[in-house]
């Protein structure tokens, strides 16, 4: 398989793109330039729950309620399998087959196989860096919020939170595809085009009470003709400006963002020759400089 | 023996270099140590896990790392999963995450310009700075070049092999553009002397210089840093090279 490289970017508008645990499940920021952050776990878990909703098996995925399934037990489950047994070359293959996430993220198995330990690691081929906003973010003053889940059981009353909100971020992810690690978890076409189709899809429909109005905007995969070059990073050629207001504050919605990725055509063009073929996808509602179709070998996302 | 240099800078816009004695904090190192880089190096070359610590040990394969951006550092908890064994892995335990705080790095204008550092390679064998050469300068990769962890993915742009390369007299003070080892300054010979009119600013790390054969750790040792101009005054008894580069001068010390 080729390399690909990923540009994605999406909005969240009045809501928490990413909590931090440790911090009253504040919005990750990088408090000094106002950059909103957002991890790579949290992008594969949308990518996740997507599949998971469309019916593919995972290894790591929610279970039924009130019912914990192991790791072994979920991998003799999806062996097909009612006991522990030994496994061979050929079930880790069946296994790669079943399970959709090992493909692309990797995992680490508990599996026994003669002479290579307790458990079996799969360096994931996808891989995302963390999500930063591309323009500066203001969080909303908090109020207090409260639960019918109380703190212990047996307590009458329920918890008070916090609720934490952006007021607008404009959230850019650079992901890669490796062609060399693909080889190692079986990935295939047919699972690039299901992630394509993951993260243009997947974060509407994930409307938890936090994660309301998010949009997807911008996603470009470049696919190049080997599987040992990347240009790196896609986001050093994006430029943000506000649009209809001058001030960083006044960002509220995709009506006030002007994206320009000129710079991106461009270097694009100069590396066409490495460049197999370019898949893309835009949001109406957003403006942007710099044309895609002028991407080399470019084509619109159908799904 | 001829020895063969090249070097090249290394970027992206975040970082994670786990110290290798923090614990349940993953706290971070300024700057990729040189396991950091020969483990980057041989994964540039498709050398698998665990098998090359004998070519990309010292003794064969020199690292020095020049911090051209002093990062930031910001701490960010994540959720892992709660596993206490191999078969919780798929979040099935009964607590499902365990909060870690980590420290990250950025750069300072981040995020408008990357995190970059510069790396300069020695080594005694030819045929590994072909190698590298061929794979940095094109680039062509085999796995991709990640700073520290994972997620934070890349880039690297050649910078040449030195038009010339010299070695310092031992006996006169240097300035040095590197990361160097504590041991190669001589007894206190580092000043607070300012340079170009700024007041410099060392940091002291402890670093884990190599992997042994069959991953057996190598040995620990202390590095200093300088973070406002990146440069070290001193008394050297360890070798410091003079290198001429794209008509650039850099001198390096090896870690």
């Amino acid at each position: 398989m080729n390399n690909s490289e990923i540009l994605f970017v999406y909005d969240a508008h009045m809501c928490n793109p990413n909590g931090d645990p440790d911090e009253e499940n504040r919005p990750r920021m990088d408090n000094p330039t106002q950059t909103n952050l957002v991890s790579d776990v949290r992008l594969k878990r949308y990518i996740r729950d997507y599949l998971q909703e469309n019916g593919y098996e995972l290894y790591v995925q929610k279970g039924e309620a009130g019912k914990t399934v192991n790791a072994s037990e979920r991998i003799q489950a999806a062996l097909g399998q009612k006991k522990a047994a030994k496994l061979g070359d050929e079930d880790l293959q069946n296994l790669l087959n079943k399970l959709i996430d090992v493909r692309l993220f990797g995992a680490t198995m508990p599996i026994k196989l003669e002479g290579k330990g307790q458990s079996i690691a799969f360096t994931g081929p996808v891989q995302f860096n963390w999500g930063y906003s591309l323009n500066r973010v203001y969080l909303l003053d908090t109020k207090s919020i409260t639960s019918h889940f109380s703190s212990e059981a047996g307590k009458e009353q329920g918890t008070i939170g916090k609720d934490y909100r952006v007021k607008y971020s404009l959230i850019a992810f650079h992901g890669i595809i490796s062609g060399y690690n693909a080889k190692n978890t079986g990935l295939k076409k047919e699972d690039v085009a299901l992630l394509d189709q993951a993260l243009v899809k997947a974060i509407p429909l994930h409307a938890t009470r936090s994660k309301v109005g998010q949009e997807p905007r911008l996603y470009i995969r470049v696919e190049y003709n080997s599987d040992s070059f990347v240009l790196g990073d896609l986001r050093k050629w994006v430029k943000f400006s506000p649009q209809g207001t001058n001030k960083d504050d006044e960002v509220f919605s995709v009506q006030n963002v002007k994206l320009d990725i000129t710079a991106l055509v461009e270097k694009m063009q100069e590396h066409k020759a490495k460049i197999q073929q370019v898949k893309f996808w835009k949001d109406g509602a957003l403006s942007l400089v710099g044309a895609l179709d002028a991407l080399p070998n470019g084509s619109p996302l159908t799904f | 023996m001829n020895s063969h240099f090249l070097a090249f800078d290394w970027k992206g816009f975040m970082a994670h270099f786990r110290q290798f004695d923090a614990n349940s904090s993953a706290l971070s190192y300024s700057f990729p140590p040189p396991t950091v880089v020969a483990g980057m190096l041989a994964g540039v070359l498709g050398i698998e896990k665990d098998e090359y610590y004998e070519r990309f040990n010292r003794s064969n394969l020199q690292i020095a790392v020049q911090i051209v951006t002093p990062p930031r550092k910001l701490v960010q908890t994540l959720n892992y999963i709660f596993a206490k064994s191999a078969n919780d892995l798929n979040m099935s335990g009964d607590n499902l995450h365990t909060q870690i705080p980590a420290e990250l790095l950025v750069a300072p204008t981040f995020p408008q310009a990357p995190l970059h550092y510069r790396i300069f390679v020695k080594t005694a064998e030819a045929k590994l700075a072909g190698e590298l050469e061929e794979a940095l300068r094109q680039p062509k990769f085999r796995y991709l070049p990640y700073l520290g962890s994972a997620p934070f993915t890349s880039w690297i742009e050649w910078l040449g092999v030195p038009e010339t390369i010299q070695q310092l007299a031992s006996t006169e003070p240097a300035i040095v553009d590197t990361v160097a080892p504590l041991a190669a300054l001589e007894l206190r010979s580092l000043r607070m002397e300012a340079l170009d009119g700024i007041l410099p600013a060392f940091f002291r790390e402890h670093v884990r210089r190599d992997f042994l054969p069959g991953r057996e750790p190598g040995e620990v040792i202390d590095v200093v840093w300088e973070r406002n101009r990146g440069r070290i005054k001193a008394q050297f008894k360890e070798p410091v090279y003079r290198w001429q580069l794209n008509q650039q001068t850099f001198h390096v010390v090896f870690m």
